[in-house]
C-alpha cells in the first residue's frame, strides 16, 4: 500500500540546486565514487560537491532531532569536518551516502546523550499549542476532502502530541524514527547507516511506534 | 476501510497463502511493519488474510495507517527552524572557513614536518571542531603565561641578559602631608594573585588618603617609616607598620627603621617585634649593634630575652665570633642581668664563643 509524501533517498540521485550550479562548472554531473576518488586526491572541489549534495538532509536531520538551530550548526560542521578528516581511509565498502550517515548518526547520538545528561542543557521537547505552526491546520484541511473541522482539530492535536511523544523516545529510537518517517530511508538502509541489523531497527522501530501510540491514547 | 480495499486485500492475501500464521498477539508487530512498508512479501500476505478475519486488527490497521498519514503531513521541525534555507548557507560557509583553514595548513606542508607540527595541525583540528573546549584552553593559556612571565622576567633581568633602567614615579604624597598625617589603619586585602596581598593604608589629615600597593611600594614604605620613627599613631598601628615592612628586609633602609623602633619604640611589643622582624640579619653591622644596644639598655626583659636569644643563635653558629664586643657583653649580662634566664643564656653563650676563640 503506497504511503504518504515518503520519498526514496538514494545515493546519487537527487541534486541540489547549488549543487546543479557547480556540477555545470565540471561540465557534467559525476557519480559519488568519481567525486569522492577525487577529493581523496586532495581536489577540493570534489569534497564541496559531495557536501553540497547531502548537506541539505544532514541539516535537516540535525534541526529535526536537535530542534535548535545552534546545536544542528554544531553537528553539521561536526560531522562534515570528521567525513574530510576521515575520508583518505574510505574504502568504498558501503555507498558514500551511506558512510557519510553513519558519521551523522554518531554525531548526532553524541549529542542527544550528552544533552540528556545536562538536563538545563535540554531543548524544550514539545511544543505548546501557540506554537504549532499556523499552516498544520491548512495542511490537514487540504488533505481531507471533507474540511471537517472537528477532525481537523483532532489532527492538530496529534501533531502537538507527536512532538511531544518524540521526546520520550531514547536517542537511538529518536534517530531511527526520523530517518524511517521523515528522511524516508528503508531499515535496511538505516541498519547499514548505524552498524547493525535491520532486525534490530525494525525491533527499535516497533518500540518507538508503541510508545508513540501509547502517547497518543484514543486521539488516533 | 472500504468494502473495495476488503475486497483487494483478500484477494492478494489468497493469492499470497504462505506458511504464516498471525494471531492478534503477532499481529500488532506486523501491523506496525505493514503500515510502514516494511514487512516482508509473506508478512504482508498473512497481514492481509488476518484483517480480513479480524476486526480488531483492522480497527488498529486503520489506526497505524492514520498514524502514519499524520506524519507523512506534519510539519517538520526542520521547515519551522529554517524555512528560508538561512542557517544551510551559514553552516556552508562556517565549514568553508574550517575547510579552508585545514587546506592551509596541509598547503604549508605542516603534517610532513615532524611530531610537534602535527600536534599543532591537531591541536588546530580540535579547536575548530570544539570551539568552546579552544575557548577555555586559550584562557588557561593565558593564565599561565600571566603568572610564569613575570617571574621569567625577573630572572632574565638578575641575569643581566637585559639592561635595565628604572624609573620611579614621583611621590604621591609629599613630606608637608607626612608631617601633617596620622595612619587610621592599615589593611591587608587580596590582589588578585594566588595567596598575595596588597596594603591599604588610611591616612587622617586635612583630606584623607587612602594608599595603595604592595609592601615593597614605596609610598607604602615610607609613609610606614615615617609612623614607626616618630612614634606616631597608636601602637597598634606601629605593630602593623612593623609586621608589613618585616617583608622587606633586604632593603637596607627598611632595616635601618626597624632597628630604630627595635632601639626607641615606646612600646615594647613593638620593640620585640622590630627585633624579631631583624632575625636573619645578624651578621649586618647595624642589626648586631642594635641587638647589643637593646641587651645592654631595654627595660623589657622580654625584648632582652629575644635579643640574647638572637645573639645565642649567631654566635652558636660561628658567624659573629670575630666581634669583640659581643663575648663582652655576654659575659657583662651572664653575670648582672637581673633576669635567671638572661643570665642562664648568656653564660652558655660564652661557653659556645670561648672553644671558637
Amino acid at each position: 500500500m503506497p504511503l504518504f509524501g515518503l520519498a526514496t533517498a538514494l545515493p546519487g540521485d537527487r541534486i541540489t540546486i547549488g549543487a546543479a550550479d557547480r556540477s555545470a562548472q565540471l561540465g557534467a554531473r559525476l557519480d559519488d565514487r568519481t567525486l569522492v576518488e577525487r577529493a581523496q586526491e586532495g581536489n577540493q572541489s570534489a569534497f564541496e560537491e559531495l557536501v553540497h549534495r547531502y548537506d541539505r538532509d544532514v541539516l535537516r536531520l540535525a534541526l529535526n532531532l536537535t530542534r535548535r538551530p545552534e546545536d544542528a550548526r554544531d553537528v553539521y560542521q561536526e560531522a562534515f569536518l570528521k567525513a574530510y578528516k576521515n575520508l583518505p581511509r574510505f574504502r568504498f565498502e558501503c555507498s558514500f551516502y551511506t558512510w557519510l550517515y553513519r558519521i551523522v548518526t554518531n554525531v548526532c547520538l553524541d549529542h542527544l546523550r550528552r544533552r540528556k545528561s545536562r538536563p538545563e542543557d535540554q531543548a524544550p521537547e514539545s511544543a505548546d499549542e501557540g506554537d504549532v505552526p499556523q499552516d498544520f491546520f491548512e495542511k490537514q484541511r487540504e488533505m481531507n476532502a471533507s474540511s471537517d473541522p472537528e477532525r481537523a482539530a483532532i489532527g492538530k492535536q496529534i501533531g502537538i502530541q507527536i512532538s511531544a511523544a518524540m521526546g520520550q523516545l531514547s536517542a537511538r529510537e529518536r534517530i531511527i524514527f526520523e530517518m524511517k518517517h521523515f528522511q524516508g530511508l528503508k531499515l535496511r538502509a538505516i541498519g547499514d547507516m548505524l552498524g547493525t541489523t535491520e532486525e534490530t531497527v525494525k525491533n527499535s522501530l516497533f518500540r518507538a511506534t508503541r510508545k508513540l501510540r501509547i502517547q497518543l491514547g484514543g486521539l488516533l | 476501510m472500504k468494502p473495495l480495499e476488503n475486497d483487494k486485500l483478500a484477494k492478494s492475501a489468497q493469492a499470497n497463502a504462505s506458511a504464516l500464521e498471525v494471531n492478534c498477539e503477532s499481529a500488532e508487530r506486523l501491523l506496525i511493519y505493514y503500515a510502514c512498508d516494511e514487512a516482508k512479501p509473506e508478512e504482508r500476505a498473512a497481514v492481509e488474510q488476518h484483517v480480513c478475519e479480524c476486526a480488531n486488527c483492522a480497527a488498529m490497521l486503520a489506526v497505524e495507517l492514520r498514524l502514519q498519514q499524520m506524519l507523512a503531513t506534519m510539519p517538520q521541525t526542520a521547515d519551522e527552524l529554517d524555512l528560508a534555507g538561512e542557517l544551510l548557507a551559514q553552516c556552508r560557509s562556517e565549514l568553508a572557513e574550517a575547510l579552508d583553514d585545514s587546506r592551509d595548513r596541509t598547503a604549508l606542508g605542516l603534517q610532513s614536518q615532524g611530531f610537534l607540527a602535527r600536534c599543532f595541525a591537531w591541536c588546530r583540528m580540535e579547536m575548530v571542531m570544539h570551539p568552546a573546549m579552544g575557548a577555555a584552553f586559550f584562557v588557561l593559556m593565558g593564565l599561565a603565561v600571566g603568572r610564569v612571565m613575570p617571574n621569567a622576567s625577573n630572572g632574565t633581568q638578575q641575569a643581566g641578559l637585559i639592561p635595565t633602567s628604572t624609573v620611579y614615579a614621583s611621590p604621591r604624597i609629599s613630606d608637608q602631608q607626612l608631617q601633617n598625617m596620622n595612619v587610621s589603619g592599615i589593611y591587608l586585602v587580596p590582589d588578585g594573585t594566588a595567596g598575595g596581598q596588597s596594603v591599604e593604608l588610611h591616612l587622617r589629615a586635612m583630606q584623607p588618603i587612602v594608599i595603595t600597593g604592595g609592601p615593597d611600594d614605596e609610598d607604602v614604605k615610607r609613609v610606614l617609616s615615617f609612623v614607626m620613627t616618630n612614634n606616631q599613631s597608636d601602637s597598634d598601628v606601629r605593630m602593623d607598620s612593623v609586621d608589613v615592612l618585616r617583608s622587606s628586609t633586604n632593603d637596607a633602609e627598611v632595616r635601618r627603621v626597624l632597628c630604630a623602633t627595635s632601639l626607641h619604640d615606646a612600646n615594647a611589643s613593638v620593640r620585640l617585634r622590630a627585633l624579631e622582624a631583624l632575625h636573619g640579619f645578624e651578621q649586618d653591622d647595624t642589626v648586631r649593634d642594635t641587638l647589643l644596644d637593646a641587651l645592654m639598655h631595654d627595660s623589657n626583659p622580654g625584648v632582652r630575652i629575644e635579643a640574647v636569644s638572637e645573639l645565642r643563635a649567631t654566635v652558636e653558629s660561628g658567624k659573629a665570633t670575630a666581634d669583640p664586643r659581643i663575648a663582652r657583653v655576654l659575659r657583662d649580662l651572664s653575670e648582672h642581668d637581673s633576669n635567671n634566664y638572661i643570665r642562664l643564656q648568656a653564660a652558655a653563650a660564652v661557653r659556645n664563643l670561648a672553644p671558637q676563640q
